[in-house]
Protein backbone atom coordinates (compact mmCIF):
# COMPACT_ATOMS: atom_id res chain seq x y z
CA UNK A 1 0.00 0.00 0.00
CA UNK A 2 1.16 3.62 -1.10
CA UNK A 3 2.38 5.88 1.94
CA UNK A 4 0.67 8.94 2.03
CA UNK A 5 3.98 10.69 1.70
CA UNK A 6 4.74 8.93 -2.03
CA UNK A 7 0.55 9.50 -3.10
CA UNK A 8 1.07 13.26 -2.54
CA UNK A 9 4.46 13.61 -4.49
CA UNK A 10 3.50 15.22 -7.92
CA UNK A 11 4.18 13.75 -11.26
CA UNK A 12 7.14 14.40 -12.86
CA UNK A 13 6.51 17.70 -14.87
CA UNK A 14 8.38 16.27 -18.17
CA UNK A 15 12.29 15.46 -19.11
CA UNK A 16 14.70 18.14 -17.20
CA UNK A 17 16.75 18.61 -20.06
CA UNK A 18 15.14 20.98 -22.04
CA UNK A 19 14.99 23.30 -18.95
CA UNK A 20 18.82 23.47 -18.57
CA UNK A 21 19.38 24.18 -22.63
CA UNK A 22 16.95 26.97 -22.43
CA UNK A 23 18.41 28.62 -19.59
CA UNK A 24 21.67 28.40 -21.42
CA UNK A 25 20.41 30.01 -23.60
CA UNK A 26 18.35 32.91 -22.05
CA UNK A 27 22.01 33.57 -19.76
CA UNK A 28 24.07 33.28 -23.16
CA UNK A 29 22.12 35.93 -24.43
CA UNK A 30 21.99 38.14 -21.23
CA UNK A 31 25.76 37.45 -21.30
CA UNK A 32 25.83 39.03 -24.97
CA UNK A 33 23.31 41.60 -24.81
CA UNK A 34 24.27 43.21 -22.04
CA UNK A 35 28.00 44.29 -22.99
CA UNK A 36 26.61 45.30 -26.60
CA UNK A 37 24.21 47.47 -24.75
CA UNK A 38 27.03 49.14 -22.81
CA UNK A 39 29.09 49.68 -25.91
CA UNK A 40 26.37 51.45 -27.52
CA UNK A 41 25.51 53.38 -24.73
CA UNK A 42 29.37 54.36 -25.05
CA UNK A 43 29.36 55.30 -28.51
CA UNK A 44 26.17 57.05 -28.13
CA UNK A 45 27.81 58.82 -24.85
CA UNK A 46 27.81 62.34 -24.22
CA UNK A 47 31.12 63.07 -25.14
CA UNK A 48 30.27 61.86 -28.91
CA UNK A 49 27.50 64.44 -28.64
CA UNK A 50 29.71 67.14 -27.86
CA UNK A 51 31.67 66.89 -30.49
CA UNK A 52 28.73 66.52 -33.16
CA UNK A 53 27.65 69.70 -31.56
CA UNK A 54 30.66 71.30 -32.41
CA UNK A 55 30.86 69.60 -35.90
CA UNK A 56 27.55 71.66 -36.59
CA UNK A 57 28.40 75.05 -35.28
CA UNK A 58 31.68 74.61 -37.68
CA UNK A 59 29.65 73.75 -40.42
CA UNK A 60 27.03 76.24 -40.23
CA UNK A 61 29.50 78.65 -39.54
CA UNK A 62 31.58 77.97 -42.96
CA UNK A 63 28.69 77.68 -44.95
CA UNK A 64 27.48 81.76 -43.94
CA UNK A 65 30.83 82.65 -44.83
CA UNK A 66 30.52 80.40 -48.18
CA UNK A 67 27.14 82.19 -48.21
CA UNK A 68 28.75 85.54 -48.57
CA UNK A 69 31.36 84.57 -50.87
CA UNK A 70 28.39 83.83 -53.29
CA UNK A 71 26.63 87.08 -52.33
CA UNK A 72 30.04 89.08 -53.35
CA UNK A 73 30.31 86.60 -56.58
CA UNK A 74 26.63 87.35 -57.85
CA UNK A 75 27.92 91.41 -57.55
CA UNK A 76 30.86 90.57 -59.56
CA UNK A 77 28.65 89.29 -62.18
CA UNK A 78 26.63 92.30 -62.09
CA UNK A 79 23.80 91.03 -59.58
CA UNK A 80 21.82 93.44 -58.18
CA UNK A 81 19.09 93.35 -55.26
CA UNK A 82 18.54 90.01 -54.62
CA UNK A 83 17.80 87.34 -51.92
CA UNK A 84 18.91 83.63 -52.23
CA UNK A 85 18.25 81.03 -50.60
CA UNK A 86 19.37 77.32 -50.46
CA UNK A 87 21.08 74.63 -48.75
CA UNK A 88 24.08 73.11 -48.45
CA UNK A 89 24.96 69.58 -46.65
CA UNK A 90 21.45 69.70 -45.39
CA UNK A 91 22.09 73.60 -44.09
CA UNK A 92 19.93 76.07 -45.10
CA UNK A 93 21.96 79.24 -46.02
CA UNK A 94 20.37 83.15 -47.28
CA UNK A 95 22.39 86.08 -48.94
CA UNK A 96 20.86 89.34 -49.59
CA UNK A 97 22.40 92.20 -51.95
CA UNK A 98 20.85 95.41 -50.29
CA UNK A 99 21.68 98.19 -52.48
CA UNK A 100 22.53 101.25 -49.96
CA UNK A 101 22.87 104.10 -52.78
CA UNK A 102 25.87 105.60 -55.03
CA UNK A 103 29.30 106.19 -54.85
CA UNK A 104 31.37 108.98 -55.51
CA UNK A 105 32.90 106.83 -58.50
CA UNK A 106 29.26 105.71 -59.60
CA UNK A 107 29.63 102.50 -58.03
CA UNK A 108 26.66 100.96 -56.71
CA UNK A 109 27.01 100.18 -52.86
CA UNK A 110 25.55 97.30 -51.16
CA UNK A 111 24.97 95.79 -48.34
CA UNK A 112 25.93 92.19 -48.27
CA UNK A 113 23.87 89.78 -45.48
CA UNK A 114 24.74 85.94 -45.65
CA UNK A 115 23.20 84.24 -42.79
CA UNK A 116 23.46 79.89 -42.08
CA UNK A 117 21.47 78.34 -39.65
CA UNK A 118 21.62 74.69 -38.70
CA UNK A 119 19.61 73.86 -35.70
CA UNK A 120 20.28 75.91 -32.39
CA UNK A 121 23.36 77.62 -34.41
CA UNK A 122 23.04 81.00 -36.42
CA UNK A 123 26.09 83.02 -37.96
CA UNK A 124 25.21 86.04 -39.84
CA UNK A 125 27.80 88.13 -41.85
CA UNK A 126 27.70 91.62 -43.31
CA UNK A 127 29.82 93.19 -45.77
CA UNK A 128 29.97 96.59 -47.37
CA UNK A 129 30.79 96.00 -51.06
CA UNK A 130 31.33 98.17 -53.72
CA UNK A 131 30.32 97.61 -57.42
CA UNK A 132 32.21 99.05 -59.44
CA UNK A 133 31.05 99.13 -63.80
CA UNK A 134 33.24 96.90 -65.60
CA UNK A 135 35.26 98.13 -68.89
CA UNK A 136 32.99 98.35 -72.26
CA UNK A 137 36.09 97.44 -73.65
CA UNK A 138 35.99 94.11 -71.64
CA UNK A 139 32.51 93.48 -71.48
CA UNK A 140 33.25 89.48 -70.38
CA UNK A 141 35.88 90.52 -67.08
CA UNK A 142 33.77 90.98 -64.32
CA UNK A 143 32.75 93.74 -62.45
CA UNK A 144 35.00 94.79 -59.67
CA UNK A 145 34.08 94.58 -56.46
CA UNK A 146 35.49 96.36 -53.51
CA UNK A 147 34.78 94.66 -50.39
CA UNK A 148 35.51 96.51 -46.84
CA UNK A 149 34.45 96.00 -43.07
CA UNK A 150 33.50 92.20 -42.80
CA UNK A 151 31.34 91.82 -39.52
CA UNK A 152 29.67 88.82 -38.09
CA UNK A 153 27.33 88.17 -35.38
CA UNK A 154 25.70 84.70 -33.38
CA UNK A 155 22.82 86.37 -32.85
CA UNK A 156 19.22 85.37 -34.74
CA UNK A 157 18.33 88.31 -37.11
CA UNK A 158 16.01 87.52 -40.69
CA UNK A 159 17.86 88.52 -43.41
CA UNK A 160 14.95 88.49 -45.19
CA UNK A 161 12.82 91.71 -42.88
CA UNK A 162 14.53 95.16 -43.88
CA UNK A 163 13.94 95.89 -40.46
CA UNK A 164 16.22 92.95 -38.76
CA UNK A 165 18.78 94.27 -41.77
CA UNK A 166 19.10 97.45 -39.91
CA UNK A 167 19.13 96.20 -36.95
CA UNK A 168 22.55 94.02 -37.91
CA UNK A 169 23.53 97.51 -39.47
CA UNK A 170 23.66 99.19 -36.24
CA UNK A 171 25.05 96.47 -34.33
CA UNK A 172 27.99 96.78 -36.56
CA UNK A 173 27.46 100.21 -36.34
CA UNK A 174 28.30 100.12 -32.56
CA UNK A 175 31.92 98.30 -33.22
CA UNK A 176 32.19 100.68 -36.30
CA UNK A 177 32.61 103.85 -33.76
CA UNK A 178 34.50 101.73 -31.19
CA UNK A 179 36.98 101.43 -33.49
CA UNK A 180 36.73 105.08 -34.85
CA UNK A 181 37.17 105.93 -30.80
CA UNK A 182 40.53 104.46 -30.92
CA UNK A 183 41.20 105.44 -34.47
CA UNK A 184 40.70 109.11 -32.74
CA UNK A 185 42.47 108.02 -30.03
CA UNK A 186 45.80 107.34 -31.51
CA UNK A 187 45.65 110.32 -34.33
CA UNK A 188 45.11 112.36 -31.34
CA UNK A 189 48.40 111.22 -29.68
CA UNK A 190 52.06 111.91 -30.72
CA UNK A 191 54.68 108.95 -30.98
CA UNK A 192 56.30 109.48 -28.08
CA UNK A 193 52.71 110.22 -26.40
CA UNK A 194 51.56 106.74 -28.14
CA UNK A 195 54.34 104.95 -27.40
CA UNK A 196 54.54 106.02 -23.40
CA UNK A 197 50.81 105.29 -23.01
CA UNK A 198 51.10 101.59 -24.11
CA UNK A 199 54.54 100.94 -22.21
CA UNK A 200 52.61 102.29 -19.22
CA UNK A 201 50.54 99.14 -19.76
CA UNK A 202 53.18 96.21 -19.21
CA UNK A 203 52.91 95.84 -15.77
CA UNK A 204 49.64 94.44 -16.41
CA UNK A 205 50.33 92.16 -19.22
CA UNK A 206 51.02 88.12 -18.55
CA UNK A 207 54.41 87.51 -19.13
CA UNK A 208 54.05 85.74 -22.07
CA UNK A 209 53.26 88.70 -24.04
CA UNK A 210 55.27 91.40 -21.23
CA UNK A 211 58.62 89.39 -22.62
CA UNK A 212 57.87 91.18 -26.43
CA UNK A 213 56.04 94.36 -25.24
CA UNK A 214 58.96 96.90 -26.37
CA UNK A 215 58.94 95.41 -29.73
CA UNK A 216 55.37 94.97 -30.05
CA UNK A 217 54.87 98.66 -29.00
CA UNK A 218 57.78 99.56 -31.56
CA UNK A 219 55.32 97.86 -33.85
CA UNK A 220 52.05 99.59 -32.66
CA UNK A 221 53.93 103.34 -32.78
CA UNK A 222 54.96 102.38 -36.44
CA UNK A 223 51.30 101.52 -37.67
CA UNK A 224 49.44 104.19 -35.38
CA UNK A 225 46.96 106.45 -37.28
CA UNK A 226 48.02 109.85 -38.42
CA UNK A 227 45.86 112.57 -39.27
CA UNK A 228 46.04 112.86 -43.14
CA UNK A 229 46.41 116.67 -44.12
CA UNK B 1 27.76 20.95 -19.71
CA UNK B 2 25.93 23.62 -19.79
CA UNK B 3 27.93 25.62 -17.55
CA UNK B 4 30.58 24.98 -18.92
CA UNK B 5 29.86 26.13 -22.54
CA UNK B 6 28.86 29.10 -20.71
CA UNK B 7 31.75 29.96 -18.91
CA UNK B 8 33.70 29.58 -22.11
CA UNK B 9 31.02 31.77 -24.30
CA UNK B 10 31.08 34.85 -21.17
CA UNK B 11 35.18 34.12 -21.10
CA UNK B 12 35.06 34.98 -24.90
CA UNK B 13 32.44 37.74 -24.82
CA UNK B 14 34.25 39.12 -21.99
CA UNK B 15 37.89 39.42 -23.39
CA UNK B 16 35.94 40.44 -26.72
CA UNK B 17 34.38 43.48 -24.70
CA UNK B 18 37.25 44.29 -23.23
CA UNK B 19 39.00 44.48 -26.38
CA UNK B 20 36.47 46.63 -27.81
CA UNK B 21 36.55 48.83 -24.89
CA UNK B 22 40.13 49.52 -24.93
CA UNK B 23 39.97 50.48 -29.02
CA UNK B 24 36.73 52.59 -28.35
CA UNK B 25 38.70 54.62 -25.09
CA UNK B 26 41.88 55.26 -27.83
CA UNK B 27 39.56 55.97 -30.31
CA UNK B 28 37.61 58.48 -28.35
CA UNK B 29 40.73 59.66 -26.77
CA UNK B 30 42.17 60.94 -30.10
CA UNK B 31 38.92 61.93 -31.29
CA UNK B 32 38.47 64.43 -28.23
CA UNK B 33 41.95 65.72 -29.16
CA UNK B 34 41.18 66.63 -32.47
CA UNK B 35 37.94 68.33 -31.33
CA UNK B 36 39.63 69.98 -28.71
CA UNK B 37 42.04 71.16 -31.31
CA UNK B 38 39.61 72.17 -33.69
CA UNK B 39 37.30 74.15 -31.19
CA UNK B 40 40.66 76.32 -30.01
CA UNK B 41 41.23 77.06 -33.29
CA UNK B 42 37.21 77.87 -34.01
CA UNK B 43 37.70 80.19 -31.14
CA UNK B 44 40.51 82.33 -32.14
CA UNK B 45 39.48 82.34 -35.95
CA UNK B 46 36.39 83.93 -34.87
CA UNK B 47 38.00 86.80 -33.79
CA UNK B 48 40.84 86.90 -36.05
CA UNK B 49 38.94 86.99 -39.28
CA UNK B 50 37.13 89.73 -38.74
CA UNK B 51 40.52 91.65 -37.12
CA UNK B 52 42.54 94.39 -39.18
CA UNK B 53 45.89 94.29 -38.45
CA UNK B 54 48.46 91.52 -37.28
CA UNK B 55 50.87 93.39 -34.81
CA UNK B 56 52.90 90.28 -33.68
CA UNK B 57 54.95 88.29 -35.26
CA UNK B 58 55.62 90.45 -38.40
CA UNK B 59 57.43 88.84 -41.53
CA UNK B 60 60.60 89.06 -41.46
CA UNK B 61 62.85 91.82 -43.84
CA UNK B 62 63.13 89.39 -46.48
CA UNK B 63 59.27 88.68 -46.65
CA UNK B 64 60.07 85.28 -45.32
CA UNK B 65 57.00 83.48 -42.74
CA UNK B 66 57.54 84.05 -39.04
CA UNK B 67 56.71 82.04 -36.27
CA UNK B 68 56.01 82.69 -32.31
CA UNK B 69 53.95 81.35 -29.47
CA UNK B 70 52.51 85.20 -29.17
CA UNK B 71 49.41 87.08 -31.16
CA UNK B 72 48.77 90.19 -31.17
CA UNK B 73 46.24 91.67 -33.58
CA UNK B 74 43.78 94.86 -33.41
CA UNK B 75 39.90 93.23 -33.80
CA UNK B 76 37.30 94.68 -35.76
CA UNK B 77 36.95 97.37 -33.27
CA UNK B 78 40.55 98.35 -32.62
CA UNK B 79 41.17 97.33 -29.87
CA UNK B 80 44.30 95.30 -29.08
CA UNK B 81 43.79 91.55 -28.25
CA UNK B 82 46.70 88.74 -27.54
CA UNK B 83 46.58 84.90 -27.86
CA UNK B 84 49.19 83.11 -26.48
CA UNK B 85 49.99 79.52 -24.85
CA UNK B 86 50.76 78.95 -21.48
CA UNK B 87 52.59 76.03 -21.69
CA UNK B 88 52.69 75.07 -17.94
CA UNK B 89 48.44 75.11 -18.03
CA UNK B 90 48.67 73.88 -21.15
CA UNK B 91 45.89 76.41 -22.00
CA UNK B 92 45.49 78.98 -24.92
CA UNK B 93 44.87 82.41 -23.30
CA UNK B 94 43.19 86.06 -24.37
CA UNK B 95 44.23 88.86 -23.65
CA UNK B 96 42.65 92.81 -24.53
CA UNK B 97 44.99 95.65 -24.41
CA UNK B 98 42.84 98.70 -24.84
CA UNK B 99 43.71 100.95 -27.40
CA UNK B 100 43.40 103.83 -25.12
CA UNK B 101 42.94 104.47 -21.63
CA UNK B 102 42.74 101.35 -19.35
CA UNK B 103 44.96 97.88 -18.13
CA UNK B 104 44.94 95.16 -19.89
CA UNK B 105 42.99 92.48 -18.92
CA UNK B 106 42.90 88.59 -19.02
CA UNK B 107 39.91 86.20 -20.14
CA UNK B 108 39.34 84.27 -17.30
CA UNK B 109 38.27 81.08 -19.57
CA UNK B 110 40.89 79.97 -21.67
CA UNK B 111 40.70 79.48 -25.44
CA UNK B 112 41.62 76.21 -25.43
CA UNK B 113 42.31 73.77 -22.70
CA UNK B 114 44.87 70.63 -22.96
CA UNK B 115 46.90 72.54 -25.82
CA UNK B 116 50.70 70.91 -25.69
CA UNK B 117 52.01 73.26 -28.34
CA UNK B 118 50.54 76.52 -30.32
CA UNK B 119 52.37 78.55 -33.20
CA UNK B 120 51.30 81.63 -35.15
CA UNK B 121 52.80 81.81 -38.64
CA UNK B 122 52.62 85.06 -40.30
CA UNK B 123 53.00 85.35 -43.70
CA UNK B 124 52.42 87.31 -46.91
CA UNK B 125 53.50 91.03 -47.78
CA UNK B 126 50.65 92.71 -45.67
CA UNK B 127 51.36 90.22 -42.97
CA UNK B 128 47.58 89.32 -42.62
CA UNK B 129 48.07 85.76 -43.05
CA UNK B 130 48.23 84.06 -39.92
CA UNK B 131 48.41 79.85 -39.53
CA UNK B 132 47.56 78.27 -36.78
CA UNK B 133 49.58 74.71 -36.08
CA UNK B 134 48.60 73.05 -32.68
CA UNK B 135 48.83 69.88 -31.17
CA UNK B 136 48.40 67.21 -28.67
CA UNK B 137 49.62 63.93 -27.74
CA UNK B 138 51.21 63.57 -31.34
CA UNK B 139 47.85 64.91 -32.72
CA UNK B 140 48.45 67.86 -35.06
CA UNK B 141 45.92 70.14 -36.15
CA UNK B 142 47.05 72.72 -38.95
CA UNK B 143 44.67 76.00 -40.11
CA UNK B 144 45.02 79.34 -41.98
CA UNK B 145 42.91 82.57 -41.08
CA UNK B 146 43.55 85.55 -43.14
CA UNK B 147 42.15 88.90 -41.68
CA UNK B 148 39.63 90.69 -44.05
CA UNK B 149 39.36 94.31 -42.76
CA UNK B 150 41.64 97.25 -43.39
Amino acid sequence: MPSASSTNNPPPSGPRRPRGVAMFFVLGIVAVMVPLLLLFSMIGSSQAKQAMHFHDRITTEAIAWSALEAGIARLQASGGADLVSGSLSEVDYQFSLNPTGTGMASQALFNVFARSQKGPFTYIYLTVCEQIPRSPLAPADPNPVITHDFWGTVQNYDITQAFDCVAIANARGADYLEWERTVTYEQDRTDAEYRAALLGKASGLPPEVAANWSAIVDELARQKAVLTP
Amino acid sequence: MAAGLLTVIVGIVTQWFFSQRQYQDRITRLSDIQENLRQATFAMARELKTGRQVIWPRVNPDQSPRTDSVLVFKNFRGAIVAFFHRPAERKIRRVVIPNGPGMPVEDTAPLGDGIASLTFTTMGPDNKLVSLHLSTEGVHHLDAVRLVNE
